[in-house]
């Protein structure tokens, strides 16, 4: 019994980080809770083995980001790649307010764009420093990489993402 | 300091997780080089660009009714029928149920004197004799035949 209020409060206070990450790496909501929920059946399963072995928001992000991966390339096979259903999501409510979304919305887009562009590895980097604000430790944990690899990458993505974006005309060129 | 430097430690001085007085040297080198405050204003541009993309907000009874949908498949996870459980299952029907079979089925062996007195007797039939003969030597079996020759004669 005790086991299973474990979970449930861990499943309460994880489960929307994970859903915000698999959300960020798929675009598409049916699948990001797909992942949630297949993430914490793992947990379960695996639960009395996990427990004190690290850190519990490492271990489901790491397998949030790998059952991305699987999602993303099953989806890529499929060349079924749904873009974000708004009406299946018209109960959801949005972070931002009405204006700054309009505002925005270009250079929005064409970020969204340039981060959808980029590879599985840069972009898990991007989303778990960027979204979900971790460290470059949590990140090299997760990914099982060194903090080096970690800070590198994410250099690399946003001067990436940063080059194209000059391309486009959303960012200025250096005078 | 050289714009190397700098593009170095450009990621720290984001994250403010700097020592202050790195910090105040960095902000010296991009208060006088161009290159490097652009590439700072940029990357601070994408970053929080970024943190705008909108994405739905779920409150907490969407996620407890997934959670009792992962309670649920976890039983189901545990009581399902599992690969492991028809190996286990062959290995019984190949191995463990022909043992026990064959302690039933195999006849006791009785003797060549026993055999040839139950032919004498008229106990067992010929065939029924011709049968028990099956599970003994050879070397037995032509001793009986002999005996039960000679006796019936």
């Amino acid at each position: 019994m005790k086991e299973r209020e474990d979970f449930k409060s861990c499943y309460i206070k994880y489960a929307n980080k994970i859903y915000r990450v698999a959300y960020k790496m798929l675009n598409n909501h049916e699948d990001a809770v797909d992942v949630v929920q297949e993430v914490f059946l793992r947990a379960y399963k695996n639960w009395n083995n996990f427990k004190g072995l690290s850190k519990m928001s490492t271990y489901l992000y790491r397998i949030a980001v790998n059952l991305s991966y699987d999602y993303f390339r099953r989806k890529s096979k499929e060349k079924k790649i749904e873009n974000l259903n708004y009406e299946n999501l018209a109960s959801l409510s949005f972070k931002n307010d009405f204006d700054t979304k309009f505002r925005n919305e270009r250079i929005i887009n064409e970020i969204k764009e340039e981060i959808d562009k980029l590879t599985e590895k840069q972009k898990t980097v991007f989303i778990l420093k960027t979204y979900e604000e971790l460290t470059y430790e949590e990140i090299a944990k997760i990914l099982r990489k060194r903090v080096g690899t970690i800070k590198a990458t994410y250099y690399q993505t946003l001067q990436k993402i940063r080059d194209n974006l000059k391309k486009k005309g959303v960012i200025k060129n250096e005078m | 300091m050289k714009c190397k430097r700098f593009e170095k430690r450009i990621l720290d001085f984001i994250d403010g997780k700097i020592e202050e007085k790195e910090k105040i040297k960095l902000e010296e080198h991009i208060s006088k080089c161009g290159k490097c405050k652009k590439l700072y204003d940029d990357f601070l541009f994408i970053i929080n660009n970024s943190k705008k993309i909108e994405h739905p907000i779920l409150d907490e009874n969407f996620w407890k009714a997934k959670l009792n949908l992962v309670i649920e498949k976890r039983r189901y996870h545990i009581y399902r029928f599992k690969p492991a459980y028809l190996g286990i299952s062959f290995f019984i029907l190949i191995f463990i149920l022909p043992l026990l079979f064959k302690i039933h089925v195999i006849p006791k062996k009785y003797t060549p004197i026993e055999l040839a007195d139950f032919s004498y007797e008229l106990l067992f039939s010929e065939d029924e004799i011709v049968k028990c003969i099956d599970y003994i030597d050879e070397n037995d079996a032509e001793k009986i035949i002999k005996f039960i020759l000679i006796e019936n004669n």
